[in-house]
């Protein structure tokens, strides 16, 4: 083996373990009796930001919940589905409503274990949680 | 001694049989208050789940409207379920789980004023302070008439309010306190509209609006906290710093979606007074209580947001309409427009053509075009970015106050030191048609409160 490997290779482990520790994506449950199974990106974008307040495939009212602001979750699904730090996140609310668009903003709870409970029985609920929150009352939607 | 003894058993039990009677009635007293405690336990408890289940079923239905006492008419459950039982305290469960807590509000970003049993007004302010050094360091007006001067400035002044009146009914308003060239505060009613909204296809606003040309016009206007950059390019200037194109309108507009899935398309109608010929008879131009003519501007626009790339925005408009200097034939003008957009959340390119068109009734016509690219980069919290603009407006053109032709680059930082607060930097840079390029640096402070 030589050198030049050796060395890269602690390096590249170390890469590995970093990835790999990296926070997972967030995890978007539903109650067990919605009828949603996916959603697309631009989907939980429009929810997220309040743009659409309606269910794809003509479903009723959505109640998107997060964690708080700033919560790992939250950060990451704003980034992934919208683009957005939270500080952006908070200028983009603040401007639709300068431009005149009506939104809905989506609701906070304290902890992923409080969403997935609020979720659980709540069909037009959207829950954005961290995968260790999820658990057999609720179901994992997928994103597309 | 044989005698004694049972006598004494007997006299012992005559003594404790009452006691032992009493005792025995005490317990199964006891035990009835368990019971019934326990019967009252369990009737609290599947209160308070269905309590719990209705009131976050209200919450999510109607989340504007927060429940309010007394809850029983709330509810619908008859007055006296609730009387006469004490709130449990510490009440724990292993046959009902209590419902899960509802989920808080959602955040307001707006300062509120609320009524009882009446609209709720949202509040908003946004300011700017700047330093101007040079003569193209105004975001707002731009003369040659403007002294060369290094000066510190106050900005706009904007308090921007909403209120929803009815489910579909809800009112905008803005207010802007500005300063102009003679050191005087005005107060400008910028921005009225009464909208009605069906529905996402559909909303019809009444008052006076942003003219829906191009997308810098509608998405950024007062408040330069919004904005990247200091202030608005040259073709969108106000008509009261002698903007080319009419940006406010005094009518009705109406938008919506147009049903077309991913590609996400909107569209826009307006009629309105139009403006005025500008530094005439009518004021500033925004003709807000009397039209110099009958014939309405129209304005058409589409938008299209396609769900495949995020961040992406292609538009357009039409608008024709006349203008009727005094003393003059009128002038039929339209105003074709055309926008690419791309703001996510690291990148910002902005897009925008504008061909300005006046047509002099039986006689010759004037062409002028006007646009401007600008490319932004958000690294943290700090935002370079650099715009190129052109505003080429003949010196003839009838009705146009802001003639010649301006064209230069801007660079600029902007740093968002805090949520709410931004200081940015920006050098500009406009040559002109038949004068030496002007030079202008422009330190600008702008938050909103």
């Amino acid at each position: 083996m030589s050198p030049i490997v050796r060395l890269a290779r602690p390096i590249f482990i170390l890469l590995a373990f970093g990835l790999a520790a990296q926070s997972p994506g967030p995890v978007i449950v539903a109650s067990k009796s919605s009828t949603l199974s996916s959603l697309t990106k631009a989907q939980l974008k429009k929810m997220l930001t309040g743009a659409d307040t309606k269910l794809p495939n003509g479903g009723g009212k959505a109640l998107v919940i997060t964690t708080a602001p700033g919560s790992p979750e939250r950060v990451s699904a704003l980034k992934l589905f919208c683009g957005m730090t939270e500080q952006q996140f908070n200028a983009d609310q603040i401007h639709a409503s300068f431009v005149g668009e009506e939104r809905a903003r989506a609701r906070t709870m304290p902890s992923g274990k409080a969403i997935v409970a609020a979720v659980e029985n709540d069909a037009s609920a959207i829950g954005i949680v961290s995968d260790a929150d999820v658990t057999d009352a609720v179901k994992v939607l997928s994103v597309e | 001694m044989q005698i004694i003894k049972p006598s004494l058993y007997l006299a012992l039990a005559i003594f404790c049989s009452p006691i032992a009677w009493s005792q025995q009635t005490e317990q199964d007293a006891l035990l009835r208050r368990l019971a019934d405690d326990e019967s009252r336990i369990k009737s609290l408890e599947t209160l308070i789940t269905a309590l719990s289940s209705r009131l976050a079923a209200s919450t999510v239905a109607e989340p504007a409207v927060k429940p309010q006492l007394p809850l029983v008419a709330s509810i619908g459950l008859p007055a006296g379920a609730i009387t006469p039982l004490q709130p449990p305290q510490n009440l724990t469960t292993s046959s009902a789980p209590a419902a899960p807590p509802a989920p808080d509000e959602p955040e307001d970003h707006d300062h509120m004023m609320a009524i009882p049993n009446g609209p709720t007004l949202h509040f908003r302010g946004f300011f700017d302070m700047d330093f101007d050094t040079g003569k193209v360091a105004q975001n707002l007006q731009y003369s040659p008439a403007y002294p060369n001067t290094s000066s510190f400035r106050t900005g706009e002044f904007d308090l921007f309010m909403t209120s929803q009146l009815s489910s579909k009914l809800s009112f905008l308003g803005e207010m802007v306190l500005g300063n102009d060239i003679t050191n005087t505060f005005n107060v400008d009613l910028e921005r009225y509209q009464l909208t009605w909204k069906q529905n996402k296809y559909f909303q019809l606003s009444a008052g006076r609006f942003h003219t829906a040309i191009g997308y810098y016009n509608t998405a950024y206007h007062h408040g330069t906290w919004f904005s990247t950059a200091t202030g608005r390019p040259l073709m969108y200037y106000f008509e009261d710093s002698g903007g080319p194109l009419p940006v406010h309108e005094l009518g009705m507009t109406a938008t919506g979606e147009v049903p077309s899935g991913k590609f996400g398309l909107h569209w826009i109608a307006e009629v309105g007074n139009g403006r005025a010929d500008a530094g005439q008879f009518f004021g500033d131009g925004v003709q807000t209580v009397v039209s110099d003519r009958n014939r309405k501007d129209v304005n058409l626009a589409f938008y299209t947001k396609p769900e495949w790339i995020n961040g992406l925005q292609i538009g357009g408009s039409y608008l024709n309409g006349d203008m009727a200097p005094l003393g003059m034939a009128k002038v039929e003008q339209s105003i074709s427009s055309f926008y690419v957009v791309y703001i996510n959340g690291k990148w910002e390119f902005l897009n925008e053509a504008v061909l300005m068109h006046h047509q002099l009734d039986g006689g010759r016509s004037w062409n002028s075009p006007m646009g401007y690219t600008q490319l932004g980069y958000h690294l943290n919290k700090y935002t370079p970015y650099f715009r190129f603009q052109e505003v080429n407006i003949a010196d003839s053109d009838p009705v146009s106050s802001f003639t010649g032709r301006y064209e230069g680059p801007s660079f600029g930082l902007r740093y968002d030191m805090f949520d709410y607060a931004a200081i940015k930097l920006q050098y500009n840079r406009v040559d002109l048609r038949n004068a030496p390029p002007e030079n202008g640096f422009e330190t600008q402070l702008a938050f909103t409160f």
